[in-house]
């Protein structure tokens, strides 16, 4: 993907504000929304970089710990998912520069923890993952603006690992099947209006 | 349905058609429709086809421990518990525990060469294969600030970016990683049981310190 064709990851959707708010207000259950409709989308960051699922998990936990401690002074609140993909990606480089001096201490060769290797995970190449992660920021970016029925059904229907056929998918959420057909046109319509074409 | 957009080609059935779940007829006109340079047509393939793509770059979910570690930071629900419900210290229970192996203050000469205008208490703990410093210190007014110096028992191993993260019974107080050195700055912390968890490296295991700051009633 090019650089003219990257999304533009908040350029129609400013669905943040809002939890962002709420959760500079104290609310509990807005901290609980913007981890779901986000946690996937940081820990993808790590991952995409090749460190491994513990390593990711404290990437992940870093990342929104620096959002909730940081939350009074956040410039642009319609900025939080590039601001996360940045803060993950520093947090990721840490991780990698601390693998790799650790296989210097410990040379000549020390495997770690589950066999992968950070540094070959960092050897992919980081336009590829920028830009791959961008185009999830705006997928995810528009699932979240959605209502939580959209969003769990448009999950359910093109992420979820689980078996996405309609009938599957009504029992998963407890409807019934002849809903998910109309919900999920009714549902996509809305994404494209929030994500718009460009 | 947008005004000008075609019968057969709203935005519902154009998805369809592209999904392979329209009859061959409904697919051949839609198709026609796509080969006539139909404008609504191409538009919503254009974004199906984006969309597509991105959900085709998997992300695979988090995993549940973290996903709860996430959630458990934030604002506490009102009325969540009793202020002394020790339940949130649940959340260290895969850290092995350090224990306390030193204190300034049980060692006088130590303690006493400082003034009382800085008065600054050390604590050790330890913990298999890393003692963890705790120097704290009230250098204004009542608030208690502390830094945590990492001191690996491998003289090899290397105490530099690790992640240590602070919590009180209100949630997640600090995340840092160390310096170089491997020294964190923690800042105020409440005068509150404070916990400190030191992620585990291939030199140590993840390490918690329990700390009680509450002011003696």
């Amino acid at each position: 993907m090019t650089s003219s064709a990257r999304p533009a990851a908040g350029s129609r959707v400013a669905p943040d504000a809002d939890l962002l708010s709420r959760c500079r207000a104290g609310d509990p259950r807005a901290w609980r929304e913007l981890v779901t409709a986000y946690e996937r989308l940081v820990y993808s960051v790590p991952r995409s970089y090749g460190l491994d699922r513990e390593d990711a998990e404290d990437v992940t936990q870093t990342t929104f710990a620096q959002l909730l401690s940081g939350l009074g002074s956040l410039r642009d609140d319609g900025s939080l998912v590039p601001w996360l993909g940045t803060v993950a990606r520093r947090q990721t480089w840490r991780v990698i520069d601390r693998r790799r001096r650790e296989r210097e201490v410990f040379a000549p060769a020390q495997p770690d923890r589950d066999g992968t290797d950070p540094a070959a995970g960092a050897a992919h190449d980081p336009v590829d993952a920028y830009d791959e992660w961008m185009q999830r920021a705006w997928l995810y970016q528009g699932l979240a603006s959605l209502d939580p029925a959209c969003r769990r059904l448009l999950q359910a229907l093109y992420l979820d690992d689980a078996d996405p056929s309609y009938q599957a998918v009504a029992a998963r959420l407890g409807k019934a099947v002849g809903t998910i057909g109309p919900a999920r046109a009714r549902c996509l319509r809305r994404l494209r209006s929030v994500m718009g074409d460009q | 349905m947008t005004s000008g957009e075609h019968p057969a080609a709203d935005f519902g059935t154009v998805v369809d058609w592209l999904e392979g779940r329209l009859d061959a007829d409904a697919s051949a006109r839609v198709e026609r429709l796509a080969l006539d340079g139909a404008p609504d047509v191409l538009a919503t393939v254009a974004w199906w086809r984006r969309f597509h793509a991105a959900t085709s770059l998997a992300t695979e979910p988090v995993p549940d421990g973290l996903a709860a570690r996430l959630r458990a930071m934030g604002p506490i629900e009102p009325g969540a518990g009793p202020a002394e419900d020790a339940s949130w210290l649940d959340r260290f229970a895969g850290a092995v525990r350090a224990t306390l192996s030193f204190d300034s203050v049980q060692a006088p000469g130590l303690a006493m060469a400082r003034s009382s205008s800085d008065a600054t208490r050390q604590l050790i703990f330890s913990g298999p294969g890393l003692d963890v410093a705790v120097d704290l210190s009230e250098p204004r007014g009542n608030e208690l600030t502390a830094g945590v110096q990492l001191l690996p028992l491998d003289r090899h191993a290397d105490a530099a970016a690790v992640l240590v993260q602070t919590w009180a019974r209100s949630g997640l107080v600090a995340s840092q990683r160390s310096d170089d050195l491997g020294r964190v700055e923690l800042g105020v912390l409440p005068a509150d049981v404070v916990v400190m968890e030191v992620d585990r490296t291939s030199a140590w295991p993840a390490v918690h310190v329990e700390l009680d700051l509450r002011r003696p009633a």
